[in-house]
């Protein structure tokens, strides 16, 4: 039966596996946290940065799912395999999912969505009802 | 000490240990962490699925309808106009914790330290409660402002993301609370410390998802 030691204990602490250290550990959750600091500050930044800040907000949220994955989830660690698949997921659901929302003219949202996206009507429109009854024509019979 | 991620070290233990050696693979990774890896993968398409029918729908609140046709609700209220974004901040960053804490469940399993471990599960697991809360919270909030699940077509596309992300945290706890009595019970020998890693991918994957849901859904104007 294998035993633990504190010494043993004591070494692990510093690296196993190519596994990153406790103090990594800690380390890599205040830059996450200080990152989701920041993406929360961009709440009350002014509205004139809008598209400044969701590019800001992007590359943010790139770097925490990055980091996440790499660290918290040992894919910088791990077999390159694990890392294939994962990706292969990840950039299959990104692609597929532009394209989807490209198609769907999601890329022509430029704000004005009550002209834009108006909602389709329900029912095929009708023309609107004539005052006065069409007349009748009738066929003209020759007689021989 | 034992060879056990439990605090007793019955003479089957050991037995079981041998029971459950891993066997070796041609990748050398096991075939559970593989599978949970492949799981994964998969579920990035389903949660891209949802977070793209929320962004096509977020600004088109639109009407339901019934599959006769018939209307069942129509309201231009968009979830957007209820967000309280320091609520969920402060949800974003108890999550955030709860993947610091798993990390060092995890660590305190590869170095055979159940007390520890079982420790820092047990506050993981707090914590992914705390973030479930907060989202109960915040829906009972919306549904008392008037935007319930057939509101309309947008909050039908949020309550569906943001609820089906809630399930999988509630499902993280559920088997962070099980890994905590199978060590207590000391059915969690050390050759299945692996486990313990597995979920912690599962658990991780779900905070990489609510990274995701957070800036696309809360923050982005």
């Amino acid at each position: 039966m294998a035993s633990i030691t504190h010494s043993a204990v004591a070494d692990s602490h510093d690296e196993h596996d190519g596994h990153p250290t406790d103090l990594t550990y800690w380390k890599v959750g205040l830059f996450l946290a200080v990152l989701t600091a920041l993406e929360v500050t961009t709440y009350w930044w002014p509205e004139s940065m809008r598209k400044v800040t969701a590019v800001l907000l992007i590359i943010m949220m790139m770097i925490k799912f990055a980091v996440v994955a790499l660290y918290f989830m040992h894919l910088k660690f791990d077999a390159k395999i694990l890392r294939n698949v994962f990706a292969a997921g990840f950039v299959l659901a990104v692609g597929v999912y532009i394209a989807t929302l490209g198609s769907m003219v999601f890329f022509d949202n430029s704000g004005n969505v009550e002209e834009v996206y108006n909602d389709p009507p329900r029912s095929k429109p009708q023309p609107p009802p004539s005052p006065e009854p069409p007349p009748i024509i009738k066929p003209v019979v020759k007689h021989g | 000490m034992t060879d056990t991620l439990t605090p007793v070290a019955h003479g089957d233990t050991g037995h079981s240990e041998e029971h459950h050696e891993a066997h070796p693979t041609v990748t050398g990774i096991s075939n559970e962490k593989l599978g949970m890896w492949v799981f994964l993968g998969s579920e990035c398409l389903m949660f891209g699925g949802l977070i793209s029918t929320y962004m096509l729908y977020k600004n088109r609140p639109g009407s339901l309808t019934s599959v006769r046709g018939r209307e069942i609700a129509s309201s231009p209220i968009r979830p957007s106009e209820l967000f309280d974004i320091p609520f969920t901040s402060v949800s974003s960053f108890i999550l955030l914790a709860s993947s610091l804490t798993m990390v060092f469940a995890v660590s305190a399993a590869n170095r055979r330290d159940p007390k520890m471990m079982r420790l820092w599960l047990a506050t993981t697991a707090v914590l992914g409660s705390l973030f479930v809360g907060g989202q109960v919270y915040e829906f009972t909030t919306f549904v008392r402002e008037g935007l319930g699940y057939t509101t309309n077509v947008a909050s039908s596309a949020f309550y569906t993301l943001t609820g089906f992300h809630g399930v999988h945290v509630s499902i993280g706890i559920l088997m962070l609370v099980s890994l905590i009595g199978l060590s207590l019970k000391g059915k969690l020998p050390v050759a299945r410390a692996e486990v313990v890693e597995i979920i912690g991918l599962y658990w991780h994957f779900v905070d990489v998802v609510w990274i995701l849901i957070f800036t696309i859904v809360y923050l982005i104007p």
